[in-house]
């Protein structure tokens, strides 16, 4: 019991007088108290007082003194009262002290009463015993998790960052112990005093806040087809950026990857096939728009939580661009009034994926390159080959001989070049820091982060590195008027070889293993300085992004908790600079030789891109219970403009390669200048309705415009409605809750319609991405010289439509999600159908003289049908005194889609088999049988005459070994008919390119500190057909020169008939549709594939540890990504590589880099 | 309710901001439309600019009978063709690439009408995209010889996009007119003569009406003989007009003078250059002539045959000129052999070491337009000499052959054009009267169709054209002019070889290389340990190659050699190209060229 005043006052207050009242009251409030006995004195007068206060987490105790102190007033409470209470902040300018008296006591099981000049502080409701204890879930403790006391409203607490609380409670009382995503636990108090309580993650998730358009909803009253991931499904792994986490991690979102290079972006799509002209989910990070390289360089660690919204119904919100689904990122913020200091520290090894295999034998190599050859050259002399022969018996003899004039080298290597342009291994190292601490009135989150990435080349390395540094803060301004702001700033740095960039990795599989890099006295040879020497001595290429992103947000409460009204205004600021030169390698041809450079025309170049984007977005908010009715209805306004200017300059000539600028080249100047921009407006509105959360409809509409359509075309309204139905809440359905262990069940149904506005066609139209409906003509410096130089001019532009208006995609949608056992296993399940109408793709095929691009016009219609399947298994037990949870997620997806509307009334294929028409099937490949081997050059004769399968290099002739076509019309000849659907000849549909059933097997665990996970991802069902020029696969059947593959050795020869492939003929697959380039079954591929992902073994020090070191958390943990896979290919590519969802020619994949395994060794850290 | 009003001014300030009008029409501030393009002649200049891309030089024969063995052909549709295996499933163009630049040529005469300024600066160019529409229109003529006719760039719903093709007659008329306008309104010397100028124009003229006269009088099945007079002599006179009034010369009165023309590096201000292709280390725009030696092709002894001897008697007159060894044959000839395929001894490097000819292509490289100067060779597409479109010694060959075709030429005019090019480097002047009494039998062989009183002429002219312009890209067209294509149905050959074994080919005395048959080196067994060290092999019947009489012979090439690829010419079809199927798919009303129904 204390009792103070005014220590500078003590003699005034003395003498008091106890009025009649205060012994009521103490009697019938204050019965436990002895403090009677104590002598108590007020004026009346004090309660008119003011205070001036201003104190920042301080004890309670601590501002009674203060009040004390600046008042007549002395406080009379029980010190157990308030020792169990959180520090508060207060602020008070001169009020009067009942205001300063609420503001403490807010949210406490405590009242006051001013008599005379004392102030009695008691409780509300009376407790007897105070009960301490710690709540963690299965792995750590757990900070915020409110603890309330049954049927005792105000009586409540949060834990600590420690996970730690107290609180004084009546006997025999019922706690109860609430945490977002964790099921609430209730504990009822009898002898214990100290409590260690252990949450479980709640399975369902259906107590979940999802993340939808401009605002929240739980999980369990949604009506569209919405998937959620949180931070903790990517942080417990390093990643190199989002898109490579979120990998897998929700059905139907696909994610790929065409190569391991670090500058490499992923890209996203939601639910397959899209439209002819591509087409992308919307990304938000934070309500502003998003691309997929910016995603890229956002931190991964920043990422609080991404939900994806893949039906109309959920997507419509964001009308004219939500139409290939949404993805919505949400950055961490400010969680507890602790100051969260978390740091997180990995370093990673990566090592080379697979490589295509080549066989490197000199004569051997000779040999089946000589066979190639024939009849059009003699590729290797008599003598050479002789060497050849005795090299490859003794390894020993040199490599590099003088020719028989005594001048030159000759080669007779055995380089397997991969191996000399990669690194086995090379290192990724990551570093984050954040800090987050929220109290009452500001919250702030700070974070930075480092990434950096070497390249695994051996000579000439190329770097990136990425910085990042967020800064979070809100404040609440007044009690209905919150501001916050949110600025990212991002810096990236690429540095590498200019010789990196193009067919690399294409390059270097088609240098002659023949050759060696170096010459016998050091220097490169012709083809090593080429290859090598090109990325060691050659022009480097300096690419930084700098980026700006500031958002402010003000949310003003007009009706407190009913109705709200939120504005925020983004600006990003991006400027990049790529400062590039090239400058040649040197190489001799012979001891004597001079050193000769790779090509002679040195320069430097500068590539310039600002883009200004300014997002402003306002809606307001309103949300109410009316009984047993839920409303809530929103409507809002957002507005975009970006402008972009691209400029480049180069000039020829450096003085010197050690100071390569623009500024000092002294030869010809080229340049050019492209300014795009682009604006939105749009109006948006959302009803949702529900009844007892039992039954649930929504509407969502959009009215968009867009500056990219001409002027009558501009705006569009974009509806959807759905309705849920939780049948797990009727009576009538008890029995077979019961029955099943089914704890929830909920029927939903969307149908919405919305636009697509961004469209990817010929890269012809040089600004085909913001006018396309602008016949703009381009402008350049000729490549030839007229009069004294290279004069600017002005081209024809490409031919536009100028009716186009948005593509509508439509989407009927239904899921079930279901939970049983306790909500331990969760099903969702989603199955639709997407009509993509009026596709903007080039119109109806038409004939030659037309002479150029056809125009996009609104030409085409698309149906897509899919599901989508998730399952989910969470569980947790003691074992062995401690914790032991595992989680299983599984995701299977799968999706087709069909041409319903073309304009192609001949069902031509045209010369590439890929004219669409209507009935087609998105990814059909179209190639014709092949049934077996001509055995002799009289065979070729005896069988149907296949000339049109032929190849124009070899005269479309056919000799021994090469192989039959089936005549499968049995018409006589082997042909393709009229190229059209219905006169195809002898060919049809083998297959199909597209990717099918991607799933994903997510096996966590946990146990006594040790976390382990494994996460496999891959692709059910595709068919891949190596095309024309795919020397990874053909080898010296594209190219004659190109490198025989080990896969080619299995050939056709008089005396090995039952080969796998052909006779050697050179160029047989060179070109797509000739000869092998023509798909067939045999060589088709089976693209499926499995991948273990990732593998991660972690181990969190226990707190007793922990709480030696003062840190609240401490996690290491060994990581591997992308372990292994089962691949069904032929060659020894990465399945991931073949290529994405969109048929293409897949010739160089690859690109610069070949994926990579990663191994890394990491911390995090939390203070 | 204050919180309100704030709330309410922030949302007008808001609005304000927001709702400007017109805010979704944007227009880039870099790019250009028609509507701020096409307004003045500097406007017409800057489009036509980018038209010149259509008019490049040549420097190569590819597919014709100058090219003994040419992997560059090999998939040329024209190989196919004469291997007899090309078919409308087969063949490319006619697609949308093909056509673009006529679209590119109309899309400016659509819009030029509202251009304002000197009328004559406005038609000089407006004669410059209508000549390149002849040149364009030619070519396909050339190809297809029936062809639409299209003035005006086709929208997505036009119906001429569906219409038949036009007949010769009617394409050529347009052709002519276009041409006509062009000669009329092209200025003479704009600047210099890296643009097109009256005289690009004339010539361009001389050479599509020489073309059509010869074709029309020797394709009979045309039944457009009586029309080839008129051609012919529209070509005299517009050739005439140049002799007259241009003020070109023949350059020079050596062989050094005729290199130069093809491999140095500053030819603007060389007399006998009427268009030319210019190219520039300091620009960065090169081409890629270093590779016409020895690298994909080279030339046939056919062509080599049909230079003349110094004293200008003709080298197949000669005893044996079958059978002469490679050092041979550039013994007193024609000093234009030796500057069109690489003789002995000749060496492209400062040490002066001599490069060794390969029998891999037959062994006649071409040295024509090889830039001899290291400085301007660079490697690939790094050559820097400049290179003519078109020079004065075609306008001397049209004028020379035209008149020879109507019958009306005179010594004078040989001794104003053939005998110019003959006296530049030395040659004796052709004389009408000895040409004429006794035609050289050889070429008489080869073209059996000239008949009459000027035949003797008119095949010595047929030589100088063959022999002065190889390798500038005529030999093709002028085999399809002529009738003659069933010569390119011959298998080509190289070098003579006498015998398997060692062969100079340096002309030093001692071998430099070695012709065997796989597995006897005997041949070669008796020479000195240092000469065989150094010899380079070459095996017959292993790699391209094989002997016309298996040990000896002229070189000829497995390529052309059943079971591989036999040549032949069908002169029912093979004059045209067959169009790709899908074409006529999609244009119903569309069909085969003669011969490919």
């Amino acid at each position: 019991m204390n009792f103070f005043s005014p220590m500078k006052r003590p003699e005034k207050d003395r003498g008091f007088r106890i009025p009649p009242a205060f012994k009521t009251l103490c009697m019938i409030k204050l019965s436990t108290l002895s403090l009677l006995s104590l002598a108590l004195g007020a004026h009346a007068s004090g309660t008119a007082q003011t205070v001036n206060l201003s104190l920042k987490k301080v004890r309670v105790e601590k501002v009674l003194q203060e009040i004390s102190k600046q008042t007549d007033l002395r406080f009379f409470y029980d010190e157990k009262l308030l020792n169990s209470l959180q520090p508060v902040s207060i602020h008070v300018d001169h009020g009067p002290i009942q205001q300063a008296l609420s503001k403490v006591l807010k949210g406490q099981n405590l009242t006051y009463q001013i008599l005379n000049n004392t102030i009695v502080i008691s409780e509300k409701q009376r407790t007897a015993i105070e009960i301490t204890g710690t709540v963690r879930d299965s792995s750590t403790t757990l900070a915020g998790v409110t603890v309330s006391v049954e049927g005792h409203s105000g009586i409540s607490t949060k834990t600590d960052a420690n996970g730690r609380f107290s609180l004084r409670t009546p006997e025999q009382a019922v706690l109860t112990f609430q945490y977002m995503g964790y099921t609430t636990q209730r504990i009822q108090i009898g002898s214990q005093r100290t409590l260690d309580v252990v949450l479980r993650a709640n399975n369902a998730q259906l107590d979940e806040v999802v993340v939808v358009g401009y605002g929240t909803q739980r999980k369990v009253n949604l009506t569209g087809a919405v998937d959620m991931v949180s931070s903790k499904q990517l942080e417990s792994r390093p990643i190199a950026n989002l898109g490579a986490g979120l990998q897998g991690l929700i059905p139907n979102l696909n994610i790929t990857s065409s190569n391991g290079r670090a500058t490499t972006n992923p890209s996203f799509n939601v639910r397959g096939f899209t439209s002819l002209n591509g087409g992308e989910p919307l990304i938000l990070v934070d309500n502003i728009p998003y691309s997929t390289d910016e995603v890229a360089r956002i931190n991964p660690n920043d990422v609080e939580n991404v939900s994806v919204l893949k039906d109309a119904a959920s997507a419509a919100i964001y009308g004219a661009r939500g139409g290939f689904g949404v993805v919505l990122i949400t950055t961490k913020k400010a969680k507890s009034d602790k100051l969260d200091v978390s740091f997180s520290s990995n370093v990673g090894y990566r090592t080379l994926g697979k490589l295509p295999k080549f066989i490197t034998d000199p004569y051997q190599v000779m040999d089946i390159k000589n066979e190639a050859g024939k009849p059009l050259y003699n590729l290797y002399p008599e003598s050479a080959r002789e060497y050849a022969k005795k090299r490859s018996l003794d390894p020993s003899l040199p490599a590099v001989t003088l020719s028989d004039n005594g001048q030159d080298w000759l080669y007779t290597g055995t380089t397997d070049w991969l191996k000399e342009a990669y690194n086995n291994t090379a290192p990724t190292y990551n570093a984050n820091l954040s800090i987050a601490k929220k109290s009452d009135k500001i919250g702030y989150y700070l974070s930075s982060d480092y990434y950096k990435q070497d390249g695994l080349l051996k000579y000439g390395n190329d770097v990136y590195k990425r910085y990042n540094v967020r800064g979070k803060v809100d404040l609440d301004v007044t009690n209905w008027l919150q501001i916050s702001n949110n600025t990212l700033l991002t810096s990236t740095n690429y540095e590498a070889a200019v010789f990196l960039d193009g067919d690399f990795f294409w390059n270097v599989n088609r240098t002659n293993s023949l050759d060696v890099p170096f010459n016998p006295d050091g220097t490169w040879t012709k083809a090593g300085a080429q290859v090598l020497g090109a990325l060691q001595k050659g022009g480097r290429k300096d690419d930084r992004i700098n980026e700006f992103v500031t958002t402010f947000a003000a949310k003003a409460s007009l009706i407190k908790g009913v109705w709200d009204l939120n504005a925020d205004a983004t600006i990003r600021r991006t400027a990049g600079l790529t400062r590039s030169y090239d400058v040649p390698s040197m190489y001799k041809t012979g001891p004597e030789a001079i050193l000769t450079p790779t090509f002679s025309n040195t320069y430097a170049r500068n590539d310039n891109s600002t883009t200004r984007y300014n997002v402003y977005n306002i809606y307001t908010d309103f949300h109410k219970e009316f009984g047993d009715h839920y409303l809530q209805a929103m409507v809002g306004y957002n507005q975009e403009y970006n402008y972009n200017n691209t400029n480049w300059i180069k000039a020829l000539s450096l003085i010197s390669s050690s100071v390569p600028s623009i500024g000092t080249a002294t030869g010809d100047i080229s340049k050019d200048e492209r300014i795009k921009d682009w604006a939105v407006q749009g109006i948006f509105s959302r009803v949702s309705y529900n009844y007892k959360e039992k039954y649930l409809a929504e509407f969502n509409g959009r009215f968009d415009g867009s500056s990219r359509f001409p002027a009558g075309n501009r705006w569009g309204f974009f509806p959807s409605i759905s309705a849920g139905w939780a049948v797990s809440k009727e009576s009538f359905f008890e029995p077979i809750k019961n029955a099943l262990a089914m704890d929830f069940l909920k029927i939903r149904g969307s149908y919405g319609s919305l636009g697509n506005q961004l469209f990817n066609y010929n890269s012809d139209y040089p600004y085909r991405d913001t006018y396309p409906y602008i016949p703009i003509m381009t402008n350049k410096q000729t490549d030839y010289i007229l009069g004294n130089g290279k004069p600017q001019a002005v081209y024809s532009p490409n031919a536009v439509s100028d009716t186009f208006t948005w593509e509508t995609i439509q989407t009927v949608n239904a899921g079930i999600d279901m939970n049983f056992f306790n909500s331990k296993l969760g099903v969702n399940f989603d199955k639709y159908t997407r009509y993509t109408k009026d596709m903007l793709v080039p119109g109806k095929v038409l004939p030659g003289p037309f002479g150029t691009v056809v125009p996009v016009e609104n030409a085409g219609d698309l149906k897509t049908k899919g599901w989508e399947l998730r399952l989910t298994w969470r569980d947790s037990k003691e074992l062995d005194g401690s914790p032991f949870w595992y989680n299983i997620a599984l995701t299977l997806a799968d999706n087709r889609s069909w041409i319903t509307r073309f304009d192609n009334p001949s069902k031509s294929l045209g010369n590439n088999w890929i004219n669409n028409y209507v009935g087609q099937e998105i990814g059909e490949i179209w190639g014709a049988d092949i049934t077996g081997f001509f055995t002799s050059d009289a065979d070729v004769t005896a069988h149907p005459n296949q000339t049109a399968m032929g190849t124009d290099d070899q005269s479309y002739k056919f000799y021994a070994g090469d192989p039959i076509f089936a005549d499968r019309n049995g018409d006589g000849i082997v042909d393709m008919g009229k190229k059209t659907v219905d006169d195809p000849g002898d060919m049809h549909i083998i297959g199909n390119n597209s990717s099918r059933l991607p799933y994903s097997i997510d096996l966590s665990t946990g146990w006594k500190g040790f976390d382990f996970r494994v996460f496999l991802q891959g692709i059910g069902k595709r068919d891949w057909y190596p095309g024309g020029s795919n020397i990874y696969f053909w080898g010296v059947y594209a190219q004659p020169w190109t490198n025989p593959t080990a896969q080619n050795v299995d050939h056709w020869t008089p005396t090995n008939q039952d080969a796998y492939f052909p006779a050697v003929r050179a160029y047989s697959a060179e070109d797509n549709y000739q000869q092998l380039g023509i798909p067939n079954k045999r060589y088709m591929q089976n693209g499926a594939y499995m991948r273990v992902k990732n593998l991660t073994l972690g181990y969190t020090l226990p707190a007793s540890v922990l709480q030696r070191l003062k840190l609240h958390k401490v996690r290491f943990f060994f990581s591997a990504e992308n372990v292994f896979e089962v691949s069904h290919l032929k060659v020894k590519l990465d399945p991931e590589s073949l290529g994405g969802l969109y048929p293409s020619s897949a010739n160089r994949v690859q690109a610069a880099y070949p994926f990579q395994r990663t191994f890394t060794f990491g911390l995090n850290m939390n203070l | 309710m204050k919180r309100i009003n704030y709330i309410a001014l922030a949302s007008l300030v808001l609005l304000g901001v927001s709702c400007k009008k017109d805010y979704l029409d944007r227009t880039s501030g870099s790019a250009i439309t028609k509507e701020v393009f096409f307004n003045t002649p500097e406007d017409l200049a800057t489009y036509t600019n980018g038209l010149y891309k259509q008019m490049r030089a040549e420097y190569t024969d590819l597919y014709s009978d100058n090219i003994a063995l040419s992997n560059n052909d090999q998939n040329a549709e024209v190989r196919t063709l004469l291997a007899g295996t090309l078919s409308p499933t087969t063949v490319k163009g006619w697609d949308k690439d093909a056509w673009a630049p006529l679209r590119d040529i109309n899309y400016m005469l659509d819009n030029s009408g509202k251009v304002t300024g000197d009328p004559a600066v406005i038609n000089h160019y407006i004669g410059i995209a209508r000549l390149l529409r002849a040149n364009f229109y030619y070519k396909m003529v050339k190809k297809y010889g029936d062809v639409p006719w299209y003035s005006h760039v086709m929208g997505t719903s036009s119906e001429d996009l569906y219409k038949a093709k036009d007949p010769r007659t009617a394409v050529v008329d347009s052709i002519m007119k276009d041409l006509e306008f062009a000669v009329a309104n092209v200025l003479p010397a704009k600047t210099d003569n890296s643009y097109i100028t009256k005289w690009s124009a004339l010539t361009l003229l001389s050479r599509i009406t020489l073309h059509e006269g010869t074709f029309r009088k020797y394709h009979t099945a045309l039944n457009l003989q009586t029309t080839a007079p008129g051609f012919l002599e529209r070509a005299v006179s517009a050739s005439q007009e140049i002799i007259n009034k241009g003020g070109f010369v023949i350059s020079g009165n050596s062989a050094t003078d005729y290199r130069a023309l093809f491999s140095s590096n500053n030819l603007s201000t060389n007399k006998e250059i009427i268009f030319l292709q210019k190219n520039s280390r300091d620009l960065g725009v090169a081409n890629n002539t270093h590779t016409v030696l020895d690298w994909q092709w080279a030339l046939s002894a056919e062509l080599a045959d049909e230079f003349l001897m110094k004293d200008g008697t003709p080298f197949t007159s000669t005893a044996n000129y079958g059978k002469k060894n490679f050092t041979e044959i550039f013994k007193d000839r024609d000093p234009r052999l030796a500057e069109t395929i690489m003789p002995p001894g000749f060496s492209n490097n400062a040490a002066g070491t001599p490069y060794i000819t390969r029998p891999d292509f037959g062994g006649l490289l071409q040295i024509k337009f090889y830039p001899r100067d290291p400085a301007l060779r660079g490697g690939w597409e790094l050559n820097y000499t400049d290179l003519p479109i078109m020079r004065y010694a075609e306008v001397l060959l049209i004028n020379a052959e035209a008149k020879a075709e109507l019958g009306a030429i005179s010594q004078g005019d040989i001794d104003a054009t053939v005998n110019k090019l003959r006296a530049r480097v030395g040659i004796p002047a052709l004389k009408i009267a000895t040409a004429n009494a006794a035609p050289d039998t050889y070429l008489a062989n080869r073209y059996p169709t000239v008949t009459g009183a000027n035949k003797g002429v008119l095949l010595e002219i047929r030589r100088e054209r063959r022999v002065e312009l190889a390798c500038e890209g005529f030999r093709f067209d002028d085999l399809y002019r002529w009738k003659a294509g069933t010569l390119l149905a011959q298998a080509p050959a190289g070098m003579y070889i006498p015998a398997l074994g060692g062969i100079d080919v340096t002309g030093d005395g001692s071998a430099d290389i070695a012709i065997l048959k796989k597995g006897d080196e005997s041949p070669i067994a008796m020479l000195p340990a240092a000469v065989k060290e150094k010899i380079v092999k070459f095996y017959v019947n292993e790699g391209t190659f094989y002997l016309e009489n298996e040990t000896s012979g002229k070189i000829m090439f497995l390529d052309d050699k059943a079971p591989q690829r036999p040549r032949s010419f069908d002169e029912s079809k093979y004059y045209y190209f067959p169009i790709p199927i899908e074409q006529t798919v999609l244009n119903p009303n569309l069909k085969q060229p003669a011969g490919w129904q």
